[in-house]
């Protein structure tokens, strides 16, 4: 797997996007055997709050938590916080795109918007 | 979230839920310690109205155990279950994501629609998936051997 588009950044780190986090990790993980400093919105990264409000909420729906509720939950908002502390601190972007052809992701969308603006 | 112990008019499922567990925990191997069980109400954003579950907390000699059984105020014919694992200075595992993490199926026998099975056929499908899985694979958590973790399950949302 390669990444689809990358945003170069002013320092050594890169942060990993995607359309599957089941994709992405694999991908994270080989550029980490390399020696690259590697982050991907997950693990330590979430807080326990969202964690669990996410899992509660997620529960509730039957495992399918509608758009306009996603984008106004906690997970939602540290995602976002944590694409732009990537941004501020001039880290590069790999973005894998979406490998599985899975349908659109509300996260997925949020992330590029922030990272390439309008570009596709 | 506010943590209260009022009555609630899913008393009797919830006394279903417990009975069925007690039952079911006395064919583990690591036995708890002890359960205390209690009516959790709690604001979950970005819903606007306060949500219920029943919160059982089981203590095991080398694990806490909450359980979360309740009825989804969204969709009213779905019941769920949600455990955790939690021991101090570790990080909680989560049932679901262990199960997920393991493309283990029975991650869906842990919630039910009454329009699928009855209340009692759908609690006792969660309580025997549970004693199945703290004999068969969790037990060393939960006698203390050894601790596990587990990714974050996105479920397909990201």
């Amino acid at each position: 797997m390669s990444a689809k588009r990358i945003l170069p950044g002013t320092n050594d780190n890169v942060a990993v996007i995607g359309r599957n986090m089941d994709a992405v990790k694999p991908f994270a993980d080989a550029l980490g055997k390399q020696g690259i400093e590697v982050e991907t919105f997950s693990g330590s990264k979430i807080s326990k709050a969202a964690n669990d409000a996410f899992k509660e909420l997620s529960t509730r729906y039957g495992g399918k938590i509608p758009d306009d509720v996603l984008v106004n939950t906690k997970m939602f908002s540290e995602n976002q916080a944590w694409v732009e502390g990537i941004m501020n601190k001039g880290g590069t972007v790999a973005d894998i795109g979406n490998p599985f052809d899975a349908g659109k992701s509300v996260f997925y969308e949020m992330e590029k918007s922030i990272i390439f603006g309008g570009i596709k | 979230m506010n943590l209260t112990n009022q009555k609630s008019p899913l008393n009797d499922i919830y006394a279903l839920f417990e009975s069925h567990l007690q039952e079911g925990f006395k064919l583990l191997k690591i036995k708890p310690i002890s359960i205390e069980s209690r009516i959790r109400h709690f604001n979950l954003q970005p819903l606007p109205n306060p949500c219920e579950e029943l919160e059982l907390e089981v203590e095991f000699p080398g694990a806490i155990c909450i359980i979360h059984f309740g009825q989804s105020e969204i969709h009213t014919d779905l019941f769920f279950s949600l455990v955790r694992f939690e021991r101090q200075d570790h990080r909680a595992l989560f049932l679901g994501d262990y199960l997920a993490e393991r493309n283990d199926k029975r991650k869906a026998s842990l919630s039910f629609s009454d329009t699928e099975f009855t209340l009692e056929e759908g609690i006792t499908r969660i309580v025997e998936v549970l004693v199945a899985i703290f004999n068969n694979e969790l037990h060393p958590l939960l006698a203390g051997l050894t601790w596990i973790t587990a990714e974050f399950d996105w479920e397909g949302y990201k």
